[in-house]
């Protein structure tokens, strides 16, 4: 393995037609590099991050906040949100909202859930919850592109291209990174590609976006009329004319064209296999409540865990349906629905094939909601909110029935054990196996890390096993 | 004996490099930054120990009885003995940093201090010297010298089909045709060359390609960026880029208006259009954004997409601290950003095109309308147009004679069969208008029968006063107002349609045209005491869609409806009437007034008479009616043209500029940084920033060309040399500051530079020098020389190869299948086929995407529609970026997802069926064929080994789509161009295979 810092060097030969490939990190997975590798063995081989799009409320999901229920209905004091960034509610009288659901304590660590997540709250001895997570960016857009790239700015890498850069695929057959998304239960904000796109890193880390309608993964299927035979008789002879071709010309970057139309040619029969749901039981259908082809999250969760099977490296889920600036207390509800038991589920079906021990299941949103009132009446709701919000961790040498970190009384901002996006993306690169401070690539002369560059980034000790 | 040998070499190579001069650009500079200026830089916010490495002075300085460097000595420099330390806890680089010194870097280190650590300021903000070269043959020159220094001799010139190849996609972006390749074969001139690359400049294609290079720099795009990711109207910009490319406006030009454009003065229509430059950064419109943070947001966008498209620098890294590498500083980050703070714009939300810009026709086009419009008003001509008057006094002349006074001539109907609501009643008076009687209801509908044989093309309804009502002069039995929520007039059953209406008063909100809009809470209504009109009677005539003819007792069916919230507004007396009078004579067709009709009637008239009917007449007369009928029908054109026209976001400058704040550590929250002027970095001004008041866009789109400032020409030249080798001359071509790379010729790069700015910053000219060069001409193959000792081929000692961008893929194909449309220049962008439902994650609103129809789908790549969140996914396989940022350089991927776009996305099977039909359609064998194919898509012969390779797929495609003809349809079916009449399903279908195992062939996509 090459020294980091001189690998953008070796890229550039690329652009000249020389062994480029030589030189890059190895598509296929040869064991965590020397150079980025931290002390100690890895525990997770894989991710799968459950991204619950539009920011859930965690006053009504995972941070339980009795004192807020007794100051509903009174102003929120002005030394907590004096100064602060504040989105939709600028400019508006900002009044408590206590919490609109009840919280039952779970299983023998007693961690406290919503009662709109029975689910989840059934392996409250599995998860670890962080209750102090904190994020920089306030509105939807930009929120994600930090919470996957760790910077507010376009053109990086997200976190999943990062993973598959450093640690490469496991699977000939599946792209190494991939996204699927759901719909449901609030308003359904808009997700940009450019949350998994792999920024200034080689486009082969990209994430692959699964569709649930067409094609599953773009131009997978074959033009109308032409068979697998026949697309194999085209390619075979793409594959003569380049040959020829190479045996000519000698360019690197021909073998690996006919190394890649086979993946082509692969995955055309690899994707409708691993989407096709039919050879799973009725038994496990049931389980994560999933109907074939319906698209939905449940479906989702059980297309991960295949994907997971097959060794695909990262799997990002989103839902789009937490934005609950207005009927908090349903849309909660509503979208916990959608979500709650397929989550369980996963956890669960992983657990029962001994592959949750190596896969690190992430569950949160790009950040939480304000314990500000928005739109007052019958049917409040909650803002953005960024100074304190919660998500929960399971698999991947995540310590079961923990809680971490805490917010203040008001549920505004985390006070205890603060974690930062890049804290998180430390955590999960440790648990991968990776040293976030060695894990730096070359761009605009800089050593760009996942975690940013500025010092104080930690690794949160108190969930790992 | 070779072990031997061996160690002769390297004992050599040891007393070489101990008496080399260590060059400090070269050598030294690059380790010191890379390794050591994070922490003893620029940025005294990070600064340890107070040391900095950057500046003799800091390196020399008195660290307390020590120095980290003394120039001579290297023992007594704390530095040397600091990276050569075994402790870790005085090591340096500290191993926490994860930067490690190799032995060769601390050899060099060392060498540079025994040699007197001499300073020089960073090579690209040096001024650029132009060294002396033979003329004509400068890049060879300078080249070459470095061969001779290496002992290595370059590679021999490439076939010339294969220069001919090369150029074409260097310059147009596609391949050269058969027939292009056979007359340059053919051309045994000795300026064949020449006359090609002029030739190809000359294309309308070079300056769409090189479009795609300079859309990069600038991130042009047509959505927001942000959120919603809506449109944004940019694309004039876009063809204003084509266009100055292949006028080859100067450089100086281009920038200058892209940056200033709407500030010169009298500012063309062009310059205004190229100030859409600064327009082009990404924005929101989500909701919960706040202004302050987002203006924080574009300022930066602004600084970075500046200094990098024309400094070459990372400016942008300066916006929360010093920089760490180059001497920007934070505060010069924010005199930046303070130029474009003049710039109209809101924080949040819509961005509205505030610029219409007519294409070339549309613009030849409205100059005609307005003039026409002008030219053709009524007034005009009555009195500048002899002919005109001639032809209406005749015209008024005849209709005085003749009998009839109006041309509406309504005759009376004949009523029957009324119904009435109960206790209400409709009566025929003598003079044949109806009177209601009976009980006073609410609200009320009648209906009856009428009939008049004859044409009907209009029907005036008449409202009526009469003695026995209770208001006087009223129309209804209550207070003597009417709504007529609606009129229903069938004809054997069917509705008639109205197309118009003419009342002669109606009350506000009350239209009589809402009498026939299919809606009873809305209708016609005139008050009774209103001053319009004439004392005690209403007229509305309602003119049919189409004219119908009633014979013997033909009736037609009317239905009156009131059923307002208004009581009792129904109207108590009225009457019917028909004409049959054309369309065109209804232009007043409720008929003169009482005035007109007496002065017509007069058997002798007074003066004021005739001037009445005279002016009656002008209101009627055809010859008028026409002209008037043909002024609308311009005015419309008029209207939509110019509503038709392509709109966009330009800069406008606002009178007061917005304040500039410095924002310590970048916190958009944070008030308390110090107000900034608009400046250009400190350490750059020099003796050329001289600016009285305060400076805008125009002074430092004139810092950036300054003649002393060697940026602009190093970096722009440097990024054209690399469309031309794929690597730039100092290979990282964003960024020539601290943390870029030396250039490997830099004579050569400073010699164009120079070369560019004397010659009048003139692109073509420097296109033309570089692939005129005999070090263009080289075979791009690699030797042992190439592969072993130079891989990077930093000697230049061959060309490079590569597959093309994305645009030039897709271009090529279509090109080959000859479905490129080349004919139109510019325009709005199109739309390609995409997958369905590729935009469903996309909201506010949600967005589908229409493909294109007709030839738009088959235009260059370069105006495609480029969404920046959703970017089209076949570009993204092949390295298309999303636009959101500066690119100077887009990676070269070769993963699956181009070969499944290339195998499966409609338009490389369209494009390759269509080039299959190409080639059956062509004379010969199916061998002959074959290669023609291959001749066309490759620009050479085909191998007997290609060709038969290819012929057995032909022949088993055949018979598989010869078995399965329903196959070969659908095959066929894929794209919106038709399959060709000229060639059985099967046959076309097969060879369409063909087409795409040549189409999909790694040399097709490639530059060589």
């Amino acid at each position: 393995m090459i020294d980091t810092t001189n690998r953008r060097t070796f890229l550039n030969q690329a652009t000249v037609g020389i062994g480029a490939l030589a030189f890059q990190r190895q598509l296929f997975a040869e064991g965590i590099p020397e150079d980025i590798k931290m002390a100690g063995n890895p525990k997770a081989k894989r991710v799968i991050f459950l991204c619950m799009a539009g920011g859930p409320s965690h006053l009504e999901t995972l941070d339980h906040k009795p004192t807020l229920a007794k100051m509903h209905g009174q102003p929120m004091p002005e030394s907590i949100t004096k100064g602060q960034p504040i989105a939709q509610l600028q400019g508006k009288a900002l009044k408590c909202l206590g919490p609109q659901w009840d919280f039952i304590k779970h299983g023998q660590s007693g961690q406290e859930i919503s009662s709109q997540l029975p689910f989840i709250g059934k392996m409250a001895d599995d998860i670890a919850i962080v209750r102090s997570m904190t994020t920089k960016q306030i509105n939807h857009d930009p929120a994600h592109t930090f919470m996957n790239s760790g910077t507010q700015i376009s053109g990086r890498p997200c976190m999943g291209s990062w993973i598959q850069y450093g640690l490469g695929s496991e699977t000939k057959d599946l792209p190494g990174f991939v996204v699927l998304t759901s719909v449901g239960g609030g308003q359904s904000q808009p997700i940009a590609s450019r949350q998994w796109h792999s920024g200034f890193l080689p486009s082969k880390y990209q994430g692959v976006h699964f569709h649930s309608k067409g094609d599953p993964v773009l131009y997978v299927g074959n033009p109308k009329g032409v068979g697998r035979a026949d697309q194999r008789e085209v390619i075979d002879a793409v594959k003569g004319l380049n040959s020829i071709r190479n045996g000519l010309a000698d360019d690197p970057e021909i073998a690996t064209k006919i190394a890649q139309y086979e993946m082509a040619f692969r995955m055309q029969a690899s994707v409708p296999e691993l989407v096709d749901l039919k050879g799973e039981s009725k038994d496990t259908l049931e389980m994560y409540g999933a109907k074939p082809g319906d698209g939905s999250f449940a479906s989702n969760c059980l297309l991960a865990r295949r994907l997971a099977e097959r060794g695909v490296r990262f799997i990002q889920l989103y839902h789009r349906g937490w934005d609950h600036h207005g009927g908090v207390k349903n849309g909660v509800a509503g979208t916990a629905k959608l979500v709650d038991r397929a989550s369980w589920a996963l956890v669960q079906d992983l657990k029962q094939r001994g592959m949750l021990d190596d896969t690190l299941v992430i569950w949160g949103g790009e950040f939480g909601r304000t314990p500000m009132s928005q739109g007052g009446g019958n049917n409040p709701g909650r803002d953005h909110h960024i100074k304190g919000f919660s998500l929960w961790m399971a698999g991947g040498g995540i310590k079961g029935g923990v809680t971490h970190g805490a917010t203040d009384d008001f549920g505004y901002n985390a006070v205890e054990d603060v974690v930062t996006v890049h804290d998180l993306h430390a955590t999960m690169l440790h648990q991968l196996g990776i040293d976030h401070q060695k894990f730096s690539y070359k761009f605009q002369g800089l050593d760009m890390r996942l975690t940013g560059v500025e010092p104080g980034v930690k690794v949160i000790k108190n969930i790992l096993t | 004996m070779v072990k031997i040998a061996w160690i002769a070499v390297l004992s050599i190579g040891f007393a070489v490099a101990a008496e080399e001069k260590v060059d400090f650009q070269r050598d030294v500079r690059p380790i010191l930054s890379d390794k050591c200026f994070f922490c003893h830089g620029f940025d005294p916010e990070t600064r340890e120990a107070d040391l900095r490495l950057d500046t003799p002075e800091g390196a020399y300085g008195n660290l307390g009885g020590y120095s980290a460097v003394v120039p001579g000595k290297v023992k007594e420099s704390e530095l040397y003995l600091r990276i050569t330390s075994k402790k870790k806890k005085e090591v340096m680089p500290p191993p926490e940093s994860h930067k490690t010194l190799n032995p060769e870097e601390i050899e060099t280190l060392r060498k540079w201090i025994e040699q007197g650590a001499g300073y020089q300021e960073h090579w690209a903000y040096e001024e650029i010297k132009k060294a002396e070269a033979p003329g004509g043959k400068e890049i060879d020159h300078f080249v070459t010298q470095k061969w001779k220094a290496a002992g290595v001799q370059g590679s021999k010139p490439a076939a010339k089909e294969v220069l001919l190849r090369r150029l074409s996609w260097d310059l147009r972006g596609i391949p050269p045709s058969a027939q292009e390749r056979e007359e340059f074969l053919r051309d045994k001139s000795p300026d064949a060359w020449g006359m090609l690359v002029d030739r190809f400049l000359a294309d309308p294609k070079y300056g769409e390609r090189m479009a795609v290079w300079w859309l990069d720099l600038v991130r042009y795009a047509d959505t927001i960026g942000y959120h919603s990711d809506n449109p944004m109207m940019v694309s004039p910009y876009r063809d204003y880029v084509i266009n100055a490319f292949n006028e080859n406006k100067p450089f100086t030009d281009f920038t200058i208006e892209q940056l200033a454009g709407d500030l010169l003065p009298n500012a063309s229509l062009e310059q205004k259009v190229a100030s859409g430059y600064n327009r082009l950064l990404q924005t929101t419109e989500e909701g919960g954004a706040q202004d302050k943070e987002y203006r924080a947001i574009y300022a930066a966008d602004r600084v970075r997409n500046v200094s990098e498209v024309w400094l070459g620098s990372t400016l942008g890294c300066a916006q929360c601290h010093d920089h760490k590498y180059d001497p920007f500083t934070a505060r010069d980050f924010y005199s930046m950003a303070a130029f474009f703070d003049d710039i109209s714009e809101n924080g949040i939300g819509k961005r509205r095109p505030n610029l219409s810009v007519p294409g070339a026709e549309e613009e030849a086009r409205i100059t005609e309308l307005k003039k026409a419009l002008e030219n053709g008003k009524v007034e005009k001509l009555l009195k500048d147009d002899a002919d005109f008057k001639a032809e209406l006094s005749a015209g008024m002349k005849t209709w005085l004679a003749g009998a009839e006074l109006g041309r509406s001539v309504w005759r009376p109907v004949k009523f029957s069969d009324f119904k009435t609501p109960e206790g209400m009643t409709l009566k025929v008076l003598d003079d044949g208008t109806v009177l209601e009687g009976g009980k006073i209801a609410a609200t009320a509908t009648y209906s009856f029968k009428m009939s008049s044989p004859g044409k009907v093309s209009a029907i005036k309804l008449e409202a009526l006063t009469h003695e026995s009502f209770s208001v006087k002069d009223g129309f209804s039995r209550g207070n003597g107002n009417f709504v007529l929520t609606e009129i229903e007039i069938k004809n054997k059953g069917k509705k008639l349609k109205v197309s118009s209406v003419k009342a002669d008063v109606e009350q506000p909100n009350f239209p009589a045209k809402a009498a026939f809009d299919g809606n009873q809470k809305t209708g016609w209504a005139v008050g009774a005491n209103m001053p319009e009109g004439r004392k005690g009677t209403r007229r509305a005539a309602f003119v049919l869609e189409k004219i119908i003819e009633l014979k013997g007792d033909d009736a037609l069916d009317v239905t009156l409806h009131y059923q307002s919230p208004y009581e009792s507004h129904s109207i108590a007396r009225f009457s019917l009437s028909m004409t049959a009078a054309g369309h065109a004579d209804l232009e007043d067709p409720l008929g003169p007034a009482s005035e007109v009709v007496e002065a017509f009637e007069s058997s002798k008239r007074t003066p004021k008479q005739n001037e009445v009917l005279r002016n009656y007449y002008l209101s009627i007369a055809p010859e008028i009616l026409a002209q008037k009928s043909k002024l609308r029908s311009l005015e419309e054109e008029l209207k939509k043209t110019e509503g038709g026209m392509r709109k966009m976001l330009v800069s406008e400058a606002l009178e007061k500029p917005r304040v500039t704040r410095i924002l310590p550590r970048g916190n958009w929250m944070d008030d308390s940084g110090e107000v900034v002027q608009p400046a250009v970095p400190e350490f750059l001004q020099k003796e050329m920033w001289k600016v009285e008041g305060r400076a805008n866009r125009l002074d430092l789109a004139n810092w950036i060309l300054h003649k002393d400032n060697p940026l602009a020409a190093r970096s722009t030249i440097n990024r054209v040399w690399r469309l031309f080798f794929g690597r730039g001359l100092s290979p990282n071509v964003i960024d020539l500051g601290g943390q870029g790379e030396v250039p490997t010729h830099p004579k050569l790069l400073d010699w164009l530079a120079a070369d560019f700015r004397e010659g009048g910053w003139d692109m073509k000219r420097m296109v033309r020098k570089i692939v005129s060069s005999q070090v263009y001409l080289q075979q791009s193959g690699v030797n042992s020389f190439s592969r072993e000792k130079d891989p990077s081929n930093n000697l230049l000692a061959r060309q490079g190869r590569w597959r093309v961008d994305a645009e030039f893929v897709r271009d090529g194909a279509l090109k080959i299948s000859d479905l490129l449309n080349d004919k139109k220049l510019g325009g709005g962008s199109v739309k390609p086929y995409q997958p369905a439902g590729f935009w469903q994650h996309l909201n506010f609103p949600r967005k589908v995407w229409k493909a294109s129809e007709g030839d738009d789908l088959y235009r260059r790549s370069v105006y495609t529609f480029r969404c920046r969140t959703f970017p089209h996914p076949s570009m993204v396989a092949f390295d298309a970026t999303s636009r959101e940022e500066c690119t100077a350089e887009r990676s070269r991927s070769n993963i699956p997802q181009q070969a499944l776009a290339m195998l499966n996305d409609p338009i490389f099977v369209e494009a390759s069926r269509v080039f299959g039909a190409r080639m059956a359609e062509h004379e010969g064998t199916a061998s002959e064929k074959i290669a023609w194919g291959l001749t066309e898509a490759l620009s050479r012969k085909g191998t007997s080994e290609e060709v038969e390779l290819l012929a057995k797929v032909y022949q088993s495609q055949l018979k598989k789509f010869n078995d399965d003809p329903e196959a070969a349809v659908a095959f066929l079916s894929t794209g919106k161009w038709p399959a060709t009449a000229n060639v059985p399903a099967h046959e076309a279908a097969a060879w369409g295979q063909v087409g795409r195992a040549i189409l999909n062939a790694y040399e097709t996509t490639s530059r060589f």
